[in-house]
């Protein structure tokens, strides 16, 4: 039996007990040493679903209206002059029936502080208030399912109902419900009402961010809509759509159910790049962001890359999930648009040694043969040529960051590891981060020293694979080799120390070739490929080493 | 192969204390912030908190032992690692011999 309550601290209690339990779920490992971890991280969202939630909905059985019992003599006490303010401010509105609610919030729009930015300004006491009624907003929408549709249906026009979700606890599912409304109608009109109406998106996004299940399905079940709009309504925070986007998408790495929504939000990506209004790219902010999630997924549509039809999307287990995400070139065009960005180019470019590794690797579930990766490297190449993007990558080569570009690739690589297992050649595990180190100083390089341009992505592509499939082979020998140790160790030195386009080509020739002789796997055949060497290229004709 | 199992026990050290940091980071080791007396009273409340409690704790000592096996992971790669220096050190001197 529950003694008494304060109905806003349970409805608290009760959104973070949902938070968490999201969070608990996300907790995934194929160590067996975390084991013993997961299991009383299991135990703890035993409690929280079968006795916490329970007994919480318990009260809402109880006492439908969800008013406050006595305070226990003491517990108030004290501090009892500030509980009674914030008591005071919170439950002020409570006799205000529902339509004198809205009203009150039509009027309040028109007193909403601004900054010197014309954003709205937080340090203002009017926002102290505005609690208060963003807390009933919540309470009353808790507990009144018509009361909640009526704030969804209005968040579109009234820029303090997505507010409200900053300053009080909503059901996500009414979040969501805002958010799709408040993205049917976003202004490309830069005034104090459009950064009011961003504003609002912005605190539903961030909300949303903590209930990642939550948002992969709203994206997936929005159509292209939503996600158009997340990419294209210039006065939205990129970092909380990136957040955002983020946390949906990895969903299905620990709840595979959920594979399905994040294939129809590839889909729709696929549908935003054949856009004209793409064309020239994705915007700049967002970009980065939609690489991302592409390379994430790459591994489960790269067997199908194969230059013509469709390209189909496989599930964990690498079998054909049913789905088309598009023809090859409408997939092309993603591509495309990805490296019309200079940022999203050398996260796509990053992907290539560790795609690499995984078609020189065992197979294993993975079915990614150096055949998908040779069609990889094709297709980025057909892409660059499609988009001829020469004068965009010059102008804005200072913006780029390889390390973080290769930081994100990697990451994702790890994420998609937690379903796929470990690379493994010849029997033996390669660790993708060996790669890491050499990545970054070839992608660093190629931004920083070379005059990349249309070409140099048909070169760089070749060498990230030379790169890529030389370390696999050599860690899957159980002997050391010397001579490429060295190759491998002055690459990094070299481009370290700025390395010239001649210098770095003939070493990783170098790296090739000895890495061929010590090959007995074939993996490195591919290299011969005309999809993967570029025309201008001779491979057998590399320096040797200390010439 | 020494070098490889090493890299294999680091890489499974590092993941352990991601794995402690991003429990022990969780919102449910802070849920018992919102579930004390200011917020319910009674039996059923009670029992809640209490059972919250000792969930939380057989986390923490989880969490203490997922850093205690990271640690001991370390250490075996570097056990792995000297043992492989010592060995190619020895084959240089016998070579030279």
């Amino acid at each position: 039996m529950i003694g008494g309550y304060d109905p806003d601290r349970v409805a608290e209690l009760e959104f973070a007990a949902r938070s968490a339990l999201e969070h608990l779920d996300r907790i995934v490992s194929t160590d067996p040493a975390a084991s013993a971890a997961l299991d009383a991280t299991r135990r703890l969202g035993a409690v929280l679903s079968a006795a916490l939630a329970p007994a919480i909905a318990s009260l809402r059985v109880s006492d439908p209206l969800g008013r406050a019992a006595p305070r226990r003599a003491g517990v108030a006490g004290l501090d009892w002059y500030a509980e009674w303010v914030r008591s005071t401010i919170e439950t002020a509105r409570r006799t205000n029936g529902d339509d004198e609610l809205l009203a009150e919030l039509e009027r309040l729009e028109l007193d909403v502080p601004y900054d010197d930015e014309f954003q709205p300004d937080l340090a203002d006491p009017f926002w102290h208030d505005f609690r208060g009624l963003a807390i009933e907003l919540a309470v009353r929408a808790e507990a009144d399912e018509g009361f909640a549709q009526r704030l969804v249906d209005r968040a579109a026009g009234s820029f303090l109902i997505p507010i409200a979700v900053r300053f009080a606890r909503f059901d996500p599912e009414v979040v969501a419900g805002m958010l799709r409304e408040v993205a049917r109608s976003p202004s490309a009109v830069d005034d104090l009402l459009s950064a009011y109406q961003a504003f609002g998106a912005d605190c539903v996004l961030s909300t949303l961010i903590e209930f990642p299940a939550v948002a992969l399905e709203v994206l997936a079940t929005s159509g292209s809509a939503l996600l158009k709009e997340l990419i294209e309504w210039p006065f939205l925070d990129p970092d909380v759509v990136d957040g955002f986007l983020d946390a949906a998408m990895s969903v299905p790495f620990s709840h595979e159910s959920r594979l399905g929504d994040a294939h129809a939000v590839l889909q729709h990506l696929v549908t935003l790049a054949n856009r004209k209004l793409h064309e020239t790219g994705f915007p700049d902010p967002i970009s980065p962001t939609i690489a991302k999630v592409v390379v994430q997924y790459l591994p489960f549509f790269v067997t199908s890359l194969n230059g013509h039809g469709d390209v189909h999307l496989k599930d964990f287990d690498f079998r054909d999930a049913g789905v088309r995400l598009g023809s090859y070139e409408e997939v092309l065009d993603l591509f495309g648009a990805l490296l019309r960005d200079p940022a999203s180019l050398d996260i796509v470019l990053a992907s290539v040694p560790g795609i690499a590794l995984i078609g020189a690797g065992d197979n294993g579930p993975l079915g990614i043969t150096p055949d998908d990766m040779a069609d990889l490297v094709a297709a980025i190449n057909r892409a660059a040529l499609n988009e001829q993007l020469e004068e965009r990558l010059k102008t804005a080569r200072a913006e780029r960051n390889a390390r973080l570009a290769i930081d994100i690739v990697f990451g994702a690589f790890e994420l998609v590891r937690l379903v796929t297992g470990p690379v493994n050649i010849g029997g033996t595990e390669v660790p993708l981060d060996l790669l890491k180190r050499g990545t970054v100083a070839i992608v660093d390089w190629a931004i920083t020293d070379t005059d990349l341009a249309l070409d140099d992505v048909a070169n760089l592509t070749f060498l990230l694979v030379v790169f890529g499939l030389s370390i696999g082979v050599l860690r899957s020998r159980s002997e050391r080799d010397e001579d490429a140790e060295d190759i491998v160790r002055e690459i990094e030195e070299r481009t370290a120390a700025g390395a010239t386009v001649d210098d770095l080509e003939g070493l990783i020739n170098d790296l090739g070739r000895v890495a061929r002789e010590l090959d007995d796997t074939g993996v490195l055949d591919v290299l011969d490929d005309p999809r993967v060497r570029p025309p201008d290229l001779d491979v057998h004709d590399a320096a040797d080493l200390g010439e | 192969m020494s070098y490889q199992q090493a890299a294999v026990y680091r890489r499974r050290a590092a993941h352990l204390l991601h794995l402690a940091t991003q429990i022990s980071t969780t919102p449910s080791m802070t849920l018992h912030l919102h579930a004390g007396v200011d917020t319910w009273y009674g039996p059923r409340a009670d029992a809640c908190a209490s059972d919250l409690e000792r969930a939380q704790q057989a986390v923490h000592d989880a969490v203490d032992d997922l850093r205690t096996q990271a640690f001991t992971f370390e250490r075996r790669a570097d056990e792995l690692e000297a043992a492989a220096l010592q060995a190619e050190r020895q084959a240089e001197i016998e070579g030279r011999a």
